[in-house]
């Protein structure tokens, strides 16, 4: 259940996660390569040296749904067969993942590759965990745009930029009526349908539609593979030009800065986003970034990928305001204290809200 | 000869008592005193390095928000599950101690939930509350209303660790003596009267137990949350171990997790003390 919650908190519009291939910069923001220039990624690296046969890599991954596992398992076994190195892939819980992922570094057991969010990357780039992709090989096999919206000088620009308290800005505030007024729509006992139901009742009809994000596709269709679903943009405004889709890299790939299978990792990372593995990630009805892929066949996903084709979305991860944990879940608090109207005053909210913020901000000032 | 009876006594004693002692050590007081100086910087759980700060993490829970209301869960939660645990367990525990047909199978049966896991009865009942009470009553889950989560929770806990107390009871049942409650009856007592004057102090030593390993246990109450709400909807059931948990691995706020875990073992180890010498002083000897 809190899975969901937290990310309905975060999509405050239906959205879409892209295939998650990410990179990290080092301090040197501007080597990270510019949005529509996947072109000079490709260009400036050198090739992939061929891993050794035998080695073994090992990825720890936290994906729960049972599409993306049958990719991993497919990948997985095409790369042993091509190239003779294993991969041994960790699957964890969600809730479990960022616990079993620290004590792991701080055990000199880390995995080679795993996957973090754009809030932890920061904290991961300080501390040298991550290799710099910038010049890696695999930037090429991905569309325009992916490799700037990855990069990360390790600078949490939410703490130094924030200068508007929440209680002077009239817009949050209206929004927050707005998304209260929204919840009234959905169904009988919200904070107490976890994600496993909400996909059971859209793929039963019994819910007409859920704000949500591409992945929630292909798990409505394991749950009722006749079901027929499509998408569209939440409308903001009255006006139908400014309904766009978001999109932002929720996640991605990082590779362990000590991985003593290096070279392994990245021939796997070509592999992962060549266009083979892109087709079976469509098949299992997920949308990609991985370059020249045909169009969807999945309805519902060509719904959304005519937004993005169309130029009707907006890039959240170039905002660069990144927040961290902590204050994802202040936010969360307060918005879920307002949605059960235990605040109903937005101002009290908004106010309540800048408390938790200052507080944290203080927690995590040096 | 007597000096070489005194060693070996000693030896053999040592030889017992070390091994236990070793992995107390090991686990418990060395990872103590490491967290006291974790507490005492900034550490942010991963970095190789970490800078002291001094008191900054304990001031900084003095006027936290959060620390207070996750501090006023765990003490709802807790003396919620103690008042309802040891009322239900040893009602449960007079019950079964007469003499009925299929008495053994009962006592199997309400023992049972204790010997399933914390995370199997939280998804258990998380599909009882969300699924099936919804579709029979048309009631909300209690896990999804701020309100209720809490007391929610404590039905989880109350159903996986009743058997634990109901066995303590009955132990103590069983061994107070016949010829007392044979006594009362000549006397003219009523069953209410048997229950107060005589059942009650001499289960004493079984309500020291119980209470306070309930009430210790509800204070530290963290797997049932974690598996149930994870500490939601919001922060409404967020216990003092989810924070000291959310701060270490969540927050990057390893040194200030480490300090609120410090302030909460005192907390415990003094209303644990406490409550223990305060029951422990009605006890009766007989």
């Amino acid at each position: 259940m809190k899975t969901y919650a937290k990310r309905v908190s975060v999509l405050l519009a239906s959205a879409l996660m892209m295939g998650t291939f990410a990179a990290c910069g080092n301090n040197n923001n501007a080597s990270s390569g510019s949005s529509g220039n996947a072109g000079t990624g490709a260009e400036a690296s050198a090739s992939t040296s061929a891993g050794k046969k035998g080695a073994t890599i090992k990825w720890m991954h936290h994906f729960g749904e049972e599409s993306a596992r049958d990719w991993i398992d497919q990948i997985t076994t095409k790369f042993t067969e091509e190239t003779g190195i294993k991969v041994d892939v960790q699957a964890v819980g969600y809730d479990d993942y960022q616990t079993l992922l620290k004590t792991k570094i701080s055990s000199g057991d880390a995995p080679d590759l795993f996957d973090l969010t754009p809030s932890d990357l920061p904290m991961f780039t300080k501390n040298n965990y991550i290799a710099d992709l910038s010049n890696a090989n695999f930037w090429g096999n991905l569309i325009d745009g992916t490799q700037g919206n990855t990069a990360t000088d390790g600078i949490n620009y939410f703490l130094e930029s924030r200068e508007k308290k929440f209680a002077d800005d009239q817009v949050f505030m209206d929004n927050l009526v707005k998304f209260r007024k929204r919840h009234d729509f959905g169904n009988n006992d919200q904070f107490g349908t976890d994600w496993n139901k909400a996909t059971e009742l859209v793929a039963t009809g019994k819910a007409a539609m859920t704000i949500n994000g591409n992945w929630a596709v292909g798990a409505i269709k394991e749950k009722n593979p006749d079901a027929r679903i499509g998408a569209f943009a939440v409308p903001v405004t009255d006006n139908p030009d400014e309904t766009v889709i978001t999109s932002w890299l929720s996640g991605g790939f990082v590779v362990y800065e000590d991985s003593p299978v290096k070279d392994e990792v990245m021939q796997f990372l070509d592999y992962l986003t060549s266009k083979e593995s892109g087709e079976i990630w469509l098949a299992a009805g997920r949308l990609s970034s991985v370059k020249d892929l045909p169009e969807p066949s999945d309805p519902a996903l060509a719904d959304i990928n005519r937004y993005m084709n169309e130029g009707q979305a907006f890039d959240v991860s170039s905002m660069k305001v990144d927040f961290s944990q902590e204050f994802l879940n202040a936010e969360v608090d307060v918005f879920t204290q307002f949605l059960m109207d235990e605040i109903t005053d937005p101002l009290e909210a908004a106010k309540l809200l800048d408390k938790k913020f200052d507080e944290i901000a203080a927690k995590q000032a040096k | 000869m007597k000096a070489k009876a005194h060693r070996n006594t000693t030896l053999g004693n040592l030889t017992l008592f070390l091994p236990g002692f070793l992995i107390f050590a090991i686990a418990v007081v060395v990872p103590f005193f490491i967290g006291l100086r974790v507490a005492l910087t900034n550490w942010d759980g991963i970095s190789q390095t970490m800078d002291y700060v001094g008191f900054r993490n304990f001031r900084l829970i003095a006027g936290s928000s959060e620390f207070r209301a996750a501090l006023n869960n765990s003490l709802y939660f807790a003396i919620l599950i103690t008042v309802a645990n040891n009322v239900l367990s040893l009602a449960i525990a007079l019950g079964l101690n007469n003499a009925f047909k299929g008495r053994g199978i009962t006592r199997s049966a309400f023992f049972f939930p204790t010997c399933l896991s914390t995370v199997l009865a939280a998804f258990i009942w998380n599909f009882l509350f969300r699924d099936v009470f919804s579709e029979l009553w048309g009631v909300k889950s209690m896990l999804g209303n701020m309100d209720t989560v809490i007391p929610g929770i404590v039905i989880i806990a109350l159903w996986n660790s009743v058997g634990i107390n109901i066995v303590i009871y009955l132990a103590g049942l069983t061994s107070i003596p016949r010829d007392l409650y044979e006594a009362a009856i000549v006397d003219g007592a009523g069953a209410w009267q048997k229950f107060r004057k005589i059942t009650v102090p001499m289960l004493m030593p079984a309500f020291t137990v119980c209470v306070t390993m309930t009430l210790v246990s509800g204070l530290k109450e963290f797997a049932t949350t974690m598996a149930a709400t994870g500490g939601g909807p919001g922060h409404s059931s967020e216990m003092i171990s989810i924070n000291i948990y959310k701060n270490l691995y969540s927050y990057y706020q390893a040194g200030y997790g480490q300090a609120v875990a410090l302030v909460f073992v005192v907390l415990l180890a003094v209303g644990g003390g406490l409550l223990t010498r305060i029951l422990r002083g009605r006890e009766v000897d007989v």
